[in-house]
């Protein structure tokens, strides 16, 4: 074997080395491999009802000459109140049964849930009024009442809607009506 | 870079899911609200009931047998007329209304009393055509009722009670 031959096979197998070092590092940089957990739950779609035939009507007032204001409490029959010179009419043909409105919403057993009421406009002809919707619990503020509760350990929760009508000293007689939309999210 | 078909399809699929997923996290649903305002049931008095002054004189009258005495009596004063009310209410709906046959009125300072019997334009039962509706109360007095007809003012209160029927 002459110093030539000897030369040829060190650089071929120190080409090859450096090839095949070459080949180990790229198939170690390129691609990665790592693990992590995967979970998942299903739970019940979330669902809000107004009970059938439920409204939330003040019923009948008469005139007043001052700010008044008539209140039904958010409860399954409902008590209502007033302030300002109105009266509130409980008999005869003018007068009509005092509600609060009624819904119920169902999902997941026990869940955290917020429902959200806006504040509902009141309309007879060219005149409205201002009615402040009010749950059991929560609080109004900026034109949104607001009310943090968990539904049942069935899943379920009755959700009775009372709230304040508003009069102001210039009001007018009619017939006025308006539509309360009750909103329920997941937290 | 090119989106496969493949994988555009996965992107929109995803987009659907979270949105329905959204959908079952939340739920609305609407009732309806009413109020209603009437005008207030009231009376108003336009102008109160003045019954005349009476003048009164011992009349004797000669008969067969013998001199009998008695009372004479006539109206001596004008600017009297009936009550006349405002009733104020809900046009179209219908009010009752009570007004006494009788009250009494009673002298300024004593206790002499006469009778007032009633007589009005529209008793029991009306229907409000308009907001406001005008009813007159007139009266009589029997000076017979009276006890000795002793001189003097008499006053009493007449109470008309207007409700919605």
């Amino acid at each position: 074997m002459n110093l030539r031959n000897i030369l040829l096979g060190a650089i071929s197998v120190a080409a090859v080395a450096a090839m095949a070092d070459s080949a180990a590092a790229q198939s170690t940089g390129t691609s990665a491999t790592a693990t992590a957990p995967a979970a998942a739950k299903i739970i019940q779609p979330l669902t809000m009802t107004a009970v059938s035939n439920t409204a939330l009507n003040f019923g009948t007032v008469t005139l007043g000459t001052t700010a008044s204001t008539v209140t039904l409490t958010a409860a399954s029959t409902t008590t209502r109140g007033k302030t300002g010179d109105i009266v509130l009419v409980t008999s005869g043909a003018q007068s009509s049964a005092p509600s609060a409105a009624q819904f119920t919403a169902a999902g997941e057993p026990s869940a955290a849930i917020t429902v959200t009421a806006a504040d509902v406009t009141l309309t007879s002809g060219s005149n409205h009024l201002t009615v402040n919707p009010a749950f059991a619990g929560g609080s109004n503020a900026s034109g949104t009442t607001t009310y943090v509760t968990a539904l049942d350990n069935t899943g379920s929760l009755a959700l009775p809607v009372g709230g304040t009508l508003n009069l102001p000293a210039n009001m007018v007689a009619g017939a006025y009506s308006g539509t309360l939309s009750v909103t329920v999210t997941y937290n | 870079m090119r989106i496969t078909k493949a994988a555009l399809s996965i992107c929109v699929g995803a987009a659907a899911l979270a949105f329905c997923a959204q959908a079952y996290a939340s739920s609305k649903a609407d009732a309806p609200v009413a109020a209603r305002i009437i005008e207030r049931a009231g009376i108003d008095i336009v102008s109160p009931l003045l019954l005349p002054a009476v003048s009164t004189a011992t009349v004797a009258t000669a008969g067969t047998s013998g001199i009998a005495t008695g009372t004479s009596a006539r109206a001596v004063s004008s600017g009297v007329g009936n009550a006349t009310l405002t009733i104020h209410g809900q046009s179209g709906d219908a009010v009752s209304m009570a007004v006494p046959e009788t009250f009494r009125v009673v002298r300024d300072g004593g206790t002499e009393a006469l009778t007032v019997k009633t007589n009005t334009s529209a008793d029991g039962g009306a229907l409000m055509n308009g907001d406001t509706m005008s009813v007159n109360v007139g009266g009589n007095v029997n000076l017979a009722s009276g006890d000795g007809l002793v001189p003097g003012p008499y006053n009493g209160l007449l109470v008309v009670v207007v409700q919605y029927n």
